[in-house]
């Protein structure tokens, strides 16, 4: 029998405390095990022990956490994914997802080359082409437009990636305005509420916090490492955690579980602050110090009292004040979660901004155990990029400074985009789509009118690795590469234990997949031939990916190829510092540089600069649908994996079983939902875990496209539900307002 | 599974092994005795507490053991209970317990599985097992299954091949919560004997007389069954596309 | 749903072993008690013509059925006779083995149409005969102890499970003995003959009525240790009782048809000579229903059986 010991450890061991009465371990991870923040080692990476096996590390993109991985290859073929042990976010952990992503790479249905649409769109009638037809026919139908209409009318959208940067900087170059990413799909109001609150949105230190108040945010199903880790850790360590969620989450099932009245969020922080400051509970000193109109605060929140709250929320009013006992002598060691998905309700600006207030009234920041700003990230150095156009056209939409004060104008505003095109309101025609990374079909609430503007073009391009139900209504498809067969620009995250990784092939690209920079480099080539842009398109692409990476390195006291095999560079660790903020060393991102419970940068644009509740609308005899995932499965990207679907092959909608037994409808059965903006068929869930007043539908089913083998025809697509509406400051949109019916088939 | 191990090849052994082991199990009577002292006995504990049921050892274990759709080697359940708004759901996490009384061992007519000498797993050879699956009958876990590729018994074997390199087990590794704990439970100092030691630990159906080496900390025991004798809704999901809960 | 691991052609093997084994048994004792002027000669040569074949077929359908044969490893199935241990399967392994061996011997002795009492291979047969019997009771029952064997299949972990194996084999051999016989008598002139045969028959059903009625009695041993025992075994039990999956197959097939109703014809048939001293007269459809009847009856035990251990499964976790 072998010896095994190869001097590499896959992790640390350390003693392990029991779980309850542990006290607090000294110092920010030093000792947690690898798992947990900052606990990045700098032990070797894990070698191959048997010959033929390759071992290279790399970074995941099975969402948008990127953690790290270690992959072992064989004769070209990849056989397994590991976590990275090192790596301080993830600390060698790979969720389910992350490890499926062999399938990712071995999909059956992964769009193989490129595509070009023979019937009708959507009809999924497809032949073969070369690339080099491909980047003619996609570079003869943006030419044309760009002729006919200018290059302001292509809508260019693209999601978070490592390279998305390439994509966003063909579209500037050519010359559009009109971009729509990511932010208005899913984060924008908490980062403009938190923006305008704490200048910025900060980390949790979830490990160390003793009270944690969480709304949503459902962290053991919806990862986001390290929050997932650490607050699992705080958790063993005796934290109390109260989660806020109309439908009881498996986070929500470690702490205690508030079933709050959808869309009355807002009273209870309003509500919470109230008695805060009634009780005088709150953080005097830090108040005095560190913040901006307390007393406009107190005189807003002297109606919203917990009786009150208790009859709009039906969180019952001794809760509340108890919750705010407890967070006052937790406190700072308290964690008010300001969550990441914002795509609620219409109000979730504001709702985010009470968020913020309540830190800020209870001092939980800048300490240990608390909300902390300073996890920063390695600097990364650039190409030179050639100079982009100085003229281009204004949005199409008029999303910007004037008409939306607040927003992110750059990473436009979804709903807003496709109401404007719809309407015919557009200051000129839209007559072309380009999209990367992303599925606007599925992603967008109201999928109707997706649809719709969909028509509304006269060419639609998709690059994908994937058939999504946005891929099989476009004219051609370009098949990137997944992130296991290609280089790609670092990843260097805000950490507490500051690092930079690789994403680097592991196995030769599949098929005839292409990395994103080979395609923006084909389809530039090709556009330049056909039209004048001011920039030629290939000179501002005249790089590879391995000079691109080598810029961004340039600083760095590590170089490309040592980062090839090492897969991960560790900055010199930092010590937390916390207090500089709460001593006025440090200002706050804010105009005053402290924390503004009124909002001047609200005030300044017209908005409420204190958050005004308002109750929500019921519809009786209905359900309000509420959207979620579980564990392993991110957005509408990976229902296809057949290692995944394997777990869950439909999503179902969750009814509460008073509702359940009313209608006659029995666990399994197949329900019709209808709602304003549409019907589906969907398995019923009978289940207690839910309010009665809502229903909840996981989302990334009922997909249209039939060329998804695995999951085509299952469950039921919550989009084609949601009636449109969107956040009023951010244009965020709003996923949560819309009312269906539950009917028997 | 291609096992390395101090296991001899003569039939004779087999023999005797067999007789030992089958005899052990055959007696009426548990003799109570502890089992036969081993060099090393892995084992593992899973806190339950600590599990979120994202079904990444599931997977881990999949990819890593070429485990075929339809089957599992490592399956992780959800128990839901309660009435709204008082509800919880819980996640137990299984896997072969390899166990020190293994009720597949006493079955197998070839001795194609057996536990190992030098460390307590319990694993199959895939030469000689001829694929009767009465194994896969006398397991009361559940944990084995007929591979449909290799025509074998298979089942969870602490990632053997994986150890042999100084690895730790696809599932334990890949858990981000560090709901799984793995190690030699005759090393008083390892992590695993010592939170054994320390906390309430439970097995499941010890009843069964198998003496299983894998342990939970605050286990949910409960099933489907048992929402009829105390008036509550208990959903079980197994997360196995083709078992129910046994 | 569960997986079942063992289906029809376990089933069928359990069957076929059993009815070959039966055969044996019956056909060897009888040649036994014969003495010189074996007035059931017969029947010991039907028997011992009849009991190798279904075993052997039987061992064909488990060869075929095993995981290794089904990926193509034709041969891996010869690993069995590499080891002798206290597993029921690898002990039964060797008694089928054995069981075929000497059956078929066996029953070439009785191959030649002129085969009698007292003809050149006698002395052989005898011999074999007395090894017969208990290899026939032993291939019988240890497919009882092989499903018996384990805690994790509570439906089938009794020892009752066994008994009833056994008795059924015994049964279904007598059963198709007795169809056999019956298929390929012919009215003959000669009275002796027909006297032989209707003697043969006399015992055959007699023994077949005895046999029920201790099957029956079995039968209604597991059910009350089921009623009277808690856990693992009264929930399993339950799938064959009053809305239980298997019910009605059970009820019907099993009890009604394979036991009670042949029970009652052959108490019928037997009556008049049993306690009446009257001739015993049996009209030839029943000749053949009878029997029938009992084999439909006895492989549905084995079906309602197999499928009931594998559905069922400990309660509690």
């Amino acid at each position: 029998m072998k010896d095994g010991a190869s001097g590499a450890k896959a992790r640390v061991t350390l003693p392990r405390r029991g779980f309850l009465g542990a006290c607090a371990a000294v110092g920010a991870g030093a000792a947690l095990g690898v798992r947990s923040l900052g606990g990045g080692t700098a032990a070797a990476m894990p070698q191959p022990q048997d010959a033929g096996v390759s071992v290279i590390p790399s970074t995941c993109n099975m969402c948008v956490n990127r953690c790290g991985i270690v992959c072992y290859v064989k004769n070209g073929v990849l056989e397994k994914i590991d976590g990275d042990p090192r790596n301080p976010l993830s600390g060698g952990g790979l969720c389910a997802k992350g490890q499926a992503g062999v399938m990712q790479l071995y999909d059956p249905d992964r769009i193989k080359y490129p595509m070009i649409r023979t019937g009708k769109r959507g009809e999924g009638k497809w032949r073969r082409a070369s690339w080099d037809e491909a980047f003619d026919y996609t570079a003869d139908h943006l030419a044309r437009i760009v002729k006919k209409h200018g290059p302001q009318a292509l809508l260019w959208s693209s999601s978070t990636e490592l390279s998305e940067a390439f994509f966003v900087k063909l579209g500037k170059y050519i010359g559009t305005p009109n971009f729509a990413r990511h932010a208005t799909l899913c984060l924008a109001s908490r980062n403009v509420g938190y923006f305008a609150t704490l200048g910025g949105v900060p980390g949790s230190d979830l490990a160390n916090a003793r009270y944690i108040l969480m709304f949503g945010a459902n962290r053991l199903e919806s990862f986001e490492t390290p929050d997932n880790i650490t607050l699992v850790e705080g958790l063993a360590r005796g934290a109390r955690l109260v989660v806020v969620d109309p439908r009881m989450t498996v986070t929500a099932a470690k702490g205690q579980w508030l079933p709050i009245r959808p869309r009355t969020d807002m009273a209870l922080t309003l509500a919470l602050m109230h008695v805060l400051i009634k009780h005088d509970l709150y953080d005097k000193t830090f108040v005095r110090n560190a913040t901006v109109g307390f007393p406009a605060l107190k005189a807003h929140v002297g109606k919203y009292n917990p009786e009150w709250a208790a009859k709009e929320t039906g969180i019952p009013a001794a809760t509340i004040v108890s919750m705010a006992h407890e967070m006052a002598a937790a406190a700072p060691a308290v964690v008010i979660y300001p969550g990441r998905r914002s795509s609620w309700y219409t109000n979730d600006t504001q709702f985010r901004r009470t968020l913020g207030m309540l830190t800020g009234l209870l001092g939980a920041i800048d300490a240990r155990g608390a909300s902390n700003f300073g996890a920063g990230a390695v600097t990364l150095g650039d190409i030179e990029w050639e100079i982009e156009p100085l003229d281009v056209a204004e949005r199409v939409d008029g999303f910007n400074e004037k008409n939306f004060p607040l927003a992110a104008h750059e990473d436009g505003g979804y709903v807003h985009l496709r109401d404007t095109l719809l309407q015919g309101k557009g200051k000129y025609p839209v007559k072309g789509w380009m999209v990367y990374k992303q599925n606007p079909l599925a992603a967008m609430l109201d999928s109707s009118k997706t649809l719709k503007l969909m028509e509304q073009m006269d060419f639609i391009g998709v690059i994908d690795i994937q058939p999504s139900q946005t891929a099989w209504m476009a004219d051609i498809i370009l098949p990137e590469t997944t992130y296991l067969e290609r280089l790609d620009p670092i990843w260097a995250p805000p950490a507490r234990r500051k690092f930079i990784g690789i994403r680097q092939p592991v196995v030769a690209p599949q098929f005839e997949s292409k990395p994103l920079l080979d395609i923006i480099k084909g389809l530039a080539a090709k556009l330049d031939k056909r039209h004048h842009f001011e920039t030629p398109l290939s000179k501002a692409f005249n790089f590879t990916i391995e000079q691109y990476v080598d810029a961004q390195l340039k600083a760095l006291p590590i170089d490309r190829k040592t980062l090839m095999k090492e897969g991960i560079w560790l900055a010199p660790p930092e010590t937390a510092e916390f207090g500089r903020y709460r001593r006025g060393e440090k200002k706050f991102s804010t105009p005053s540089g402290k924390i503004e419970f009124v909002a001047e940068r609200f005030q300044r644009n017209g908005y409420p600069p204190l958050p005004v509740y308002e109750p929500p609308k019921e519809e009786p005899g209905k359900q309000r649908l509420v959207t979620g995932r579980p564990a392993w499965y991110t957005h509408s990207s990976n229902q296809n994996n057949p290692w995944l679907n394997a777990l869950q092959p439909e999503n179902d909608i969750w009814i509460h079983p008073d509702v359940a037994h009313a209608k006659g409808i029995r666990d399994g059965e197949v329900v019709r939902v209808r709602s304003a903006a549409g019907e589906v068929r969907i398995k019923a869930l009978v289940t207690p875990r839910i309010r009665k007043d809502t229903v909840y539908m996981a989302h990334g089913f009922g997909s249209r496209s039939t060329g998804q083998t695995t999951v085509k025809g299952r469950g039921g697509a919550d989009e084609t539900l949601m009636v449109s509406q969107a956040d009023t400051i951010t244009n965020n949109q709003a996923l949560h307002e819309t009312f269906v019916e539950i009917l028997k088939v | 599974m291609d096992i390395e191990t101090e296991h001899t090849d003569s039939g004779r052994r087999r023999f005797l092994k067999g007789l030992a082991a089958a005899g052990a199990a055959a007696l009426p009577v548990s003799t109570g005795a502890a089992a036969p002292e081993r060099k090393k006995q892995y084992g593992m504990l899973l806190d339950t507490r600590r599990c979120v049921g994202c079904q990444a050892c599931a997977v881990s274990c999949r990819s890593e053991n070429d485990v075929p759709l339809g089957h599992e080697r490592s399956w992780v359940e959800q128990i839901d209970k309660g009435s709204y708004p008082n509800t919880t759901v819980k996640f137990l996490p299984r896997l072969c317990n390899q166990c020190s009384e293994p009720q597949c061992v006493s079955v197998c007519p070839t001795g194609a599985t057996y536990k190992r000498e030098q460390d307590g797993i319990v694993v199959v050879d895939n030469d000689i097992c001829i694929g009767c699956k009465y194994c896969i009958q006398a397991c009361p876990y559940d944990a084995r299954f007929l591979n449909p590729k290799t025509g074998v018994a298979d089942k969870c074997d602490f990632c053997a091949d994986r150890l042999a390199q100084g690895r730790q087990p696809a599932c334990i590794q890949t858990c981000f919560f560090r709901a799984r704990i793995f190690g030699d439970l005759n090393d008083p100092d390892s992590e695993i004997a010592r939170l054994i030691a320390t906390n309430p630990v439970t097995v499941l159906r010890a009843e069964m007389g198998t003496m299983p080496n894998v342990f939970y900390i605050a286990a949910e025991h409960m099933g489907e069954a048992d929402a009829r004798h105390y008036d509550q809704h208990i959903r079980v999901t197994t997360y196995r596309s083709t078992r129910e809960r046994r | 749903m569960h997986e079942l691991n063992w289906g029809l052609p376990v089933v069928a093997y359990l069957f076929l072993a059993g009815l070959g084994a039966g055969a044996l048994t019956v056909s060897a004792s009888v040649l036994l008690r014969g003495g010189p002027t074996s007035t059931h000669f017969d029947v010991a040569r039907y028997g011992a013509l009849i009991a190798p074949i279904p075993v052997a077929l039987g061992c064909g359908l488990l060869v075929f059925e095993l995981g290794s044969f089904q990926v193509g490893h034709w041969f891996r199935w010869l690993n069995l006779y590499k080891v002798i241990n206290l597993s029921p399967m690898s002990v039964g392994t060797w008694l089928l083995t054995f069981f075929i061996g000497v059956s078929a011997l066996y029953g070439y002795t009785f191959l030649s149409r002129d085969a009698a009492p007292g003809d050149k291979y006698d002395g052989l047969r005898r011999k074999i005969a007395w090894l017969g019997v208990p290899l026939g009771i032993g291939v019988a029952v240890y497919t009882g102890v092989l499903l018996g064997a384990m805690p994790a299949r509570p439906f089938w972990n009794s020892p009752i499970l066994a008994m009833l194996f056994l008795l059924s084999a015994i049964s279904t051999g007598v059963a198709a003995i007795l169809l056999t016989h019956a298929i390929m008598h012919r009215k003959n002139e000669d009275a002796e003959v027909e006297r032989r045969y209707r003697e043969s028959g006399y015992l055959l059903t007699a023994s077949d009525t005895l046999l029920i009625g201790l099957e029956l009695g079995t039968i209604f041993l597991f059910l009350m240790y089921a009623h009277l025992t808690i856990g693992n075994v009264k929930a399993a039990v339950s799938v064959i009782l009053s809305g239980g999956a298997l019910a009605s197959l059970f009820w019907f097939w099993v009890v009604l048809l394979g036991l009670v109703i042949p029970a009652l014809i052959e108490l019928y048939l037997i009556v008049p000579r049993l306690i009446y001293y009257r001739e015993f007269v049996v009209h030839r459809s029943f000749e053949i229903v009878v029997p029938a009847a009992v084999l439909v009856g006895g492989f549905m035990l084995r079906y309602v059986v197999v499928i009931a251990g594998q559905i069922t499964h400990p309660v509690g976790l």
